[in-house]
């Protein structure tokens, strides 16, 4: 082997302690960018958390086995909760079917003598249910029978619920006239809300007991806020996972208009919200009613990140509040235009006056809605 | 600066974000459109150019929507200062209640 000069020495141990050099400058900027990930993902460690959380929640709570006996639901009278007297029997029927685990549900309609459109919107979103949480061509069958009231048969075609539930048609003849009523329908493109939002307040102008002023409250407060609700909640399949069906009731001079949706409920997207904590109320569904308040009183929301702590100058609000105050708004403005406001969610029900005076509010032990239902009662001409 | 928000923008004023109605015309964009200049504590600490937004093209605005367009800027000022740097024109009585309720009630930060 040849000897090196102490030149060539010199010059290789430079070499070699550059190298060093180079290697340390390498692993510590190495270290800064581990240091700089580490600190981003602690950053967005809990956002992810709550996203995996609730992508959980959503695969176990839409994953249904549809195998026990066929169930046969008698529905009598009158259906719905546009009026008080019957929302207990609503209630109590809806619970009965909503969870259940039956291959075959039949709906026996033979005495009904009335159904409201929160009926129809319900037997809906039972439809919307089975679609979005049964296993793979493990839906069960639902059907119904005819009422023996020719009107009823009737209002079920004119109302767009055979079409909704692609059921056949009894071709009753109608009398019922389509200026007064917003029909229920497949909801397929993002775009029809505002379409939608026209037809409903063409209804309003033309029948509603609403000045020009408390109009156009109902449509930027109320109306758009629902909707912003029902759009931002519902589970695409099929169609964009909300509906609506609104009807003018001569008699009884009111319009009913039911917005529905087939998402998580009030209940699960406050719980799987950053502020779950804060809330105070067992995450149960027999609190659901609770829930239900709780999001009326609002800065309560299902958003996914807290608000930042401000400085000085700015605002101090603590992660969890100051926030979703959508239903605090649906309910103020209902209370000052005098809109009675019910809201389903889930197994939760609370039912409020047209002074925002709550009337009854609770939960049932079974699901009495598939997602959130807000119907209002706008009183008519 | 003088914007003819129906026109240059959309009639219709709803959605906060893109998760709401068709995600479409959103507070957010309209904000990083008109705004962003404003979304920095720089622009409020000193005199500044205000914007006039002219609603006569306007069909309607949502709570949502006025809060996360303009009731966002309540992290750095104060509602009243808000106010005068942002105006509106042709606008209904309605609907410039909505937008100071808003500014007047702070941010919600739903991001």
């Amino acid at each position: 082997m040849k000897r090196l000069s102490s030149k060539q020495r010199t010059r290789l141990v430079s070499l070699h302690q550059r190298e060093i050099k180079k290697q340390k400058r390498l692993a510590n900027l190495e270290y800064q960018r581990a240091i700089k990930l580490r600190k981003e993902i602690a950053k967005h460690h809990a956002f992810y958390d709550l996203r995996a959380a609730r992508s959980d929640f959503k695969r176990k709570l839409y994953k249904e086995t549809y195998d026990k006996p066929p169930l046969r639901i008698n529905i009598a009278g009158n259906f719905g909760i546009e009026e008080p007297a019957f929302a207990d029997y609503f209630l109590d029927i809806a619970s009965s079917f909503m969870q259940s685990a039956s291959k075959e549900l039949t709906f026996n309609f033979t005495k009904v003598t009335r159904i409201w459109p929160s009926g129809i919107t319900l037997l809906c979103s039972l439809k919307k249910w089975v679609e979005i949480s049964a296993r793979h061509k493990k839906s069960p069958l639902l059907a119904s029978t005819s009422s023996e009231h020719q009107e009823v048969n009737a209002y079920l075609d004119h109302c767009g619920f055979y079409d909704f539930v692609n059921r056949p048609k009894d071709n009753e003849p109608s009398s019922y006239p389509n200026e007064e009523i917003v029909r229920i329908e497949r909801e397929k493109k993002k775009g029809n809300i505002e379409k939608r939002e026209k037809e409903i307040m063409s209804l309003l102008i033309k029948y509603s007991a609403l000045s020009e002023t408390e109009l156009k409250w109902f449509d930027r407060v109320i109306l758009t806020e629902v909707f912003a609700n029902a759009t931002e909640h519902g589970k695409p399949k099929g169609d964009q996972g909300w509906w609506i069906l609104a009807q003018r009731h001569k008699t009884h001079k009111f319009i009913s208009l039911c917005i529905a949706d087939n998402g998580i409920g009030i209940r699960n997207s406050l719980t799987t919200g950053p502020q779950q904590k804060q809330l105070g109320i067992d995450d149960s569904p027999l609190n659901d009613g609770e829930f239900i308040k709780l999001a009326l009183e609002g800065n309560v929301s299902g958003a996914l990140d807290a608000p930042k702590i401000m400085g000085p100058i700015r605002r101090r609000y603590e992660a969890g509040s100051r926030r979703g105050n959508g239903l605090l708004r649906i309910k103020t403005r209902c209370a000052q235009l005098g809109i009675p406001l019910t809201i389903l969610s889930h197994n939760g029900f609370i039912f409020m006056d047209g002074k925002g005076i709550i009337i009854k509010y609770g939960a049932k032990e079974n699901r009495v809605f598939a997602g959130t239902l807000i119907n209002l009662i706008i009183r008519a001409r | 600066m003088h914007i003819d928000v129906g026109k240059d923008f959309y009639p219709r004023l709803a959605n906060r974000d893109r998760r709401q109605g068709d995600g479409k015309h959103n507070a957010g964009q309209f904000r990083v459109k008109y705004l962003s200049h404003m979304d920095n504590p720089e622009f409020w600490a000193h005199d500044a150019e205000s914007v006039t937004f002219d609603f006569k093209n306007v069909d309607k605005i949502g709570p949502s929507f006025a809060n996360e367009a303009f009731a966002y800027f309540t992290k750095y000022a104060e509602p009243k200062l808000i106010k005068s740097r942002i105006k509106f024109v042709n606008i209904s009585e309605v609907d410039r209640i909505i937008i100071e309720e808003e500014i007047d009630s702070g941010y919600c930060d739903r991001k």
